[in-house]
Order: C-alpha cells, then structure tokens, then sequence
C-alpha cells in the first residue's frame, strides 16, 4: 500500500474515534432510584437501586472503560500517570467508590436515543450492568460518570429526601445539567409515578413524546389551508426556479448554435434519397405511436414505448455522413 | 392399541390447528380475493402488470392464515418477510427505484420547453386538495399528509412518506396509490373533458427544440442543488432521482446507469411491491381507515388532474399567440409516467389525428415526479 492510502486510513480512523469518542459526551444520567422496594427488577427478580442513563446523541455509544463513581475523583495531582490508568487502578482499589464499565459487552452498547440501566447493588458478578457500589437510600448520593480519559462527562446529586420507590429523573429527557462544571439541580424532579408527568420509566423516556409539528398544525391549521398554501408556494418556488435557471441555459444554447457556422454541404449528399437519417426524435415518437394506435401493438412490457434507433454508424452507412441542409435567415 | 389411537388423533388435532383451515376467518379470505383480482387486472387487462402482479401476489402470501410464534409472518420479527419489509419500514427502497427512475427518464421534453416545469408544480395540488379533505374526514396532519401523498400519482413516494408519517396506513396507501395508478386512464380522461373546450383542445403546440448534452448534464446538478436547498427532506428521493439521471446523461457512466435502470431497478420492484402486498394483513387492511383512503386517492387523482388542465388554460391567458399550451398536457403532471403522458396523446389524436401531444405531455409529466418528491419532502418537513 502506498504512503497515501496508509495516511488515508490513518485520518479515517482518526476521524471515526474521534467522532466514537464524541459521542461518549452525549451520555448523560436520566433518571434514578435510591430505594427500590417494587418498581423495576433486574434479571433476577430482585428489586435493586437503578440508576438510568440515556444516549442522547444519534449513534451507538460504546461505555466500556467509561467509570461511574459515587464520589468526584481527583485527577490533577496524579503525577506521569495516565488518567486511563489511574481510573483503573482506583476503580479496581476502590470498588466501593468507583466502577469500570468492562469491555466485550454488547449491552454497555447504548442505541441512539436509548436507555441503559445499570442497577446499583454492589453485585459485579451479576453482570456488567451491575455497578460495584450501592446507593444509600435516605441520604444523598452523587453519581459521576467519567470517560476513559478521565473527562467528566455527567453528574447529578440526587437528593435525601427522595422517597422509597420514587425516582429523580430529568425533566426533559438529556438536558444538560453541567454548568460551569457544578450540578444544576433546576433540570431534576422527584417523580412519583402518580401521573403522565411524573412517570417512573426505566428505560423510557420521561417526557411524554408528543410531534409538536403535528399537535400545532392540529391545533391552528385545522382546515389544512396554510399548509397548502405554504407547501405550493414552495413546490412552486423550486420548481420556478428551475424553470428559470434552464430558461436561461436554453436562450443561452440558442445563442451559441447561432454563433457556430454551419458545416458545408455537399450536393451529392443532398440528393440522396435516405433522407430518413435525420429523422428526430419526434418524428419517431410519431411514427411509433402512429403504429401503436393502429395495430395496438406494444412492448412486451406495459408501459414501455421502445424507439430504436438505426445502429449503423458513419462507418457502416453513407446515410450518416449527410448533414442538415443550411437555412438562410 | 388405545394408546396410538389417541396419540395419532392428538397429533392429528395438532396438525390441524397449525394448518390455514384452522386459522382462517373471513377477512383472510377477503383479502385473498383482492390479491387474486389484482393478478387478474394485471394478466388480463394489463393494468401495470409490473406492479400489480407482485403486490396481487404479496397480498396473498401475506394473507394465508397460520398460527404466529413461528416467526413466519411479515410481522413476525426475524422472519425473513419481515426482514424484506424493513426495506418498506426504514424507506430505503423508494430511493433505490428513484434511482432506476432517474436513470431511466428523458428530461429533454422538460428542457426543451422549461414553463412546462410550472405545469408539474401546479398539479400537486392534487396532494393537498386530498389532504383537506383528509382533515375534514378527521384524519390528524401526520396521517392526512401520508394519505394525501397519493395525489403525486408516484408509489414510491407514498410508500416513503407513509413510511415516515403513518406506517399503520402504509399497505393501505401504497395499495391505494398502484391502484389508481392503473386507473389513470380511466379516471383522467372524463376530468380532462369536462374542463376544456373543443378548440382548445385543437391546441398545436411548436415542436420542441433540441437539448444540447450540457443541457441534460447540467440539470441533474442544479435540480438537486435547486430543490434540495428547498427541501432537505426530499433528499433521499430527489438525490437519487438526479444521480440516476447523472448516470445517464453524463455518457461516461453507461453501465452504471443501465444496472440502476433495468436489474437493480427490477431487483427492488420485485420486493417492494411484495412485502407491499404482504404487509396488507386483513387485521391490519380491513378498517374504515382503508376505505376513507381510497376515496381520499381518488379525490387525489381527480383534483390533481383538474388543477393541472386548469393551470394551463390560466397559463394560456398570459402566453402569446402561437406559444400557448394545449391544456391537454395539463393532466400529465401528475407524476404516472407515461402512462399520464400517453393520456394526453391519446385525447389529443381523439380530436385531431395528427396532433401528437406525447413529447410535450412528456415534459410536465417528469416535472411531476420532481414535483411529488419536492411535495412529500414539504410534507416531511412540516409534518415528520
């Protein structure tokens, strides 16, 4: 392989990882449950905190080696250490604080605008979905998820007072609730499952989905009449434009057809009598639709009107060497 | 011996409710009728046997009664009709056959003579005359939209938008629009008299120039600039419309063109229409929903023909002598190609045997397919 396409594959891979690792920004806590006495259960029926997080970008986002950890970890005094390789070492020292989301699972794979839930029970051989520390029910806990460069991606702090089998969950679904890296809490409701908005929804969406486009045009467009004018003005602008542009394109062929001098004539040629060969398209459009009418004759399929057209070339048939008598204007 | 006889009966049994018979009611049958009176139109009166044959025939694979878990079904996820109907689904289909027709279509008529664009746009309101009417009959936007698209005369246009705005109506929809589709010819030519009179209909119009091959070249790139700068969302279509044609007009990429235009095109037709068809299930098919659709496609078809003619007899009030239109044409902008185009030819001949109208009807009949598209993606774009 040549030095360009090595340089090529190494953008393109550059590029692809960038935007991979781009998408890990888009990751963000949605919603959790501190004390789950019956709502959501985990795969073997049990009843564990959750804690939910949402991809809000529009592609696959991979959290393996992401962390997720219950207090903020300290990444400036780490001397030549990696951040990578602190994290690791920490989560792997302090299971307690801090968990490393493991590699090879497809689950930890989240789809463009899904959920995830990893259940916080403290029981890592559960799972990969399962985080190494649990949730204190009735005191406050934080969560902070951090990529694998040791970048905060998220937090949320979620409050002690939030009641057993409610959850404190994003008002709209992946709003940003870093600003100037503290928590703004202004984003974050207690939901008690009382009502649509204020639903309990592992691994849903906590604002109900409504087409604000179809509920306005529903609302103030009724009889449908803006929307016919607007999309014929439009339908009608594109094509008006068009219209023009080949307008002009037009004016602007017949202008140099003027400019360019016919080509000479001989008599001999004139005379021939396979005159046909200049035969234009319409001419055969005529010819063939002439015969269809009378012999109701068609292609094999319907729909389908075939003009051949004579194969021969200047080479095979004198017919091709004439040209178009002159026109004196 | 007691033993056997029940163990054959019991398997008998079981077979027997794993069977069609067991499983049939009377909407399958229903729908096995429509299937089967399809595939008549189409061998028998050749209504757009292309068409009809695989939807007639879709419609009775996707109507055969079966018990479901079997994972059998069009629905059934995994199934490999379901995974064929993904294509349907996901709208990655329609672009594929508006690549063929790219590749396929001749827009000289339509340069040769640009005004006629006009005409194309004109007859879209076919779309949003039905999606009033869908409105008043008390469809929400999203599904007036999807239903209304059927006034574009151009399957894969519906079969995309509904895809988008109300995949519940889709087999309805998609169903609806071939139908009409083959009923151009009787449903346009009545409309079409009603609304001209004996000497327009005498109409000559000047032969068409000739394109130059920077003309042809030319417009696949400024269309798609031009109508996608309008509409992003008709880009899927109207991106593959002009690389086809791309394709076709550039003279250096033949091969490419000839596969887009005849096997892959042929290839996707065969599936589409399919798992068209088969996506007709009659719990899914037989609702009042699906009979509002048909009569909302065929209020489509009617106003976009009349809008049409109508739109050239106004167009002819401002064009000078010698240059106006025969609003014969005016019908072919709807986006059935030929079969609109060979219409106006047709009523043409029936009043002037020597008046052949077919390369002109050719020009605001193309524009139509433009037209539709730009129309489902303003729909798109409002509604999606």
């Amino acid at each position: 392989m040549n030095k360009k396409g090595i340089i090529l594959i190494l953008i393109t891979a550059f590029v692809a990882l960038s935007s991979f690792a781009q998408g890990r920004k888009e990751l963000r806590f949605n919603e959790i449950m501190t004390q789950n006495d019956s709502s959501y259960v985990d795969q073997y029926g049990r009843h564990p905190a959750w804690v939910e997080i949402f991809n809000r970008s529009y592609g696959t986002v991979g959290m393996e080696q992401m962390f997720i950890s219950n207090r903020p970890i300290d990444l400036s005094n780490i001397g030549n250490l990696k951040p990578k390789d602190y994290l690791n070492d920490f989560a792997a020292k302090h299971p307690d604080i801090c968990y490393e989301i493991p590699r090879g699972d497809k689950d930890t794979h989240v789809a463009p605008r899904e959920h995830v839930i990893f259940f916080a029970d403290g029981n890592t051989a559960a799972g990969s979905l399962h985080l190494s520390f649990k949730l204190l029910p009735g005191k406050e806990n934080a969560l902070y998820l951090y990529d694998v460069n040791g970048d905060l991606v998220d937090m949320v702090v979620v409050p002690a007072n939030l009641p057993a089998n409610n959850s404190y969950a994003l008002i709209e679904d992946g709003a940003s609730t870093l600003q100037d890296g503290k928590f703004n809490p202004s984003c974050w409701k207690i939901f008690n499952g009382t009502g649509d908005d204020s639903a309990i929804t592992p691994g849903k969406f906590n604002k109900r989905v409504v087409n604000e486009n179809i509920e306005k045009f529903h609302k103030h467009d009724s009889h449908g009449g803006i929307i016919t004018l607007t999309a014929m003005g439009i339908v009608f602008s594109a094509l008006f434009l068009l219209f023009i542009l080949f307008y002009l394109f037009g004016l602007a062929n017949k202008a140099s057809e003027k400019n360019v001098e016919p080509a000479p004539v001989k008599l001999a040629d004139i005379k021939s009598d396979d005159s046909d060969a200049n035969t234009d398209d319409e001419a055969i459009a005529a010819i063939c639709l002439a015969l269809y009418q009378h012999l109701n004759a068609h292609d094999t399929e319907s729909g389908v009107l075939t003009f051949n057209r004579n194969s021969n070339t200047a080479w095979s048939s004198k017919a091709n060497l004439m040209r178009e008598l002159p026109v004196r204007k | 011996m007691v033993l056997l006889e029940s163990f054959l009966t019991d398997n008998l049994l079981q077979f027997w409710n794993f069977t069609g018979f067991a499983n049939c009611e009377l909407g399958n049958i229903i729908m096995l009728c429509v299937g089967l009176f399809f595939i008549y139109l189409a061998i028998k009166h050749d209504f757009e046997p292309m068409l009809l044959v695989p939807i007639g025939f879709g419609i009775l694979i996707g109507n055969i009664p079966f018990q479901p878990g079997n994972e059998i079904g069009i629905y059934e996820e995994g199934s490999v009709l379901n995974i064929l109907y993904q294509g349907v689904r996901q709208g990655w289909y329609p672009p594929l056959i508006f690549l063929g027709i790219g590749a396929m279509t001749d827009f000289s008529a339509l340069l040769a003579n640009p005004k006629l664009m006009l005409v194309g746009a004109a007859a879209q309101f076919g779309i949003f005359g039905a999606y009033m009417i869908a409105l008043f009959l008390g469809f929400m936007p999203d599904q007036a939209g999807a239903i209304a698209i059927i006034g574009g005369a151009d399957g894969p246009t519906a079969i995309f938008l509904s895809g988008k705005l109300a995949p519940n109506l889709m087999g309805a929809i998609a169903v609806c629009a071939y139908s009409y589709m083959a009923l151009v010819p009787v449903i346009q030519p009545p409309v079409m008299r009603l609304l001209t009179t004996k000497k327009e209909r005498l109409i000559r119009m000047k032969p068409a120039r000739k394109v130059s091959q920077n003309e042809k070249i030319l417009f696949p790139i400024f269309g798609l600039i031009l109508t996608c700068f309008f509409v992003p969302s008709g880009l899927p279509l109207l991106g593959m419309l002009f690389f086809g044609n791309l394709l076709r007009e550039s003279g250096v990429t033949t091969r490419l063109a000839k596969t887009a235009s005849n096997a892959m095109t042929d290839i996707v037709t065969i599936v589409l229409g399919v798992t068209v068809g088969a996506s007709t299930q009659a719990s899914e098919f037989l609702t009042k929903e699906t009979i509002f659709i048909f009569f909302l496609g065929f209020c489509a078809f009617v106003v976009a023909t009349a809008s049409g003619v109508c739109f050239v007899k106004l167009f002819n009030l401002v064009l000078p002598e010698g240059k106006k239109l025969n609003p014969l044409i005016g019908n072919a902008g709807v986006s059935a190609v030929p079969m609109a185009a060979r219409i106006s030819n047709d009523q043409g001949l029936k009043y002037d045997p020597s008046n052949y109208l077919l390369m002109h009807a050719m020009g605001p009949n193309v524009a139509g397919v433009i037209g539709s598209a730009v129309a489902a993606g303003v729909l798109l774009g409002f509604l999606g």
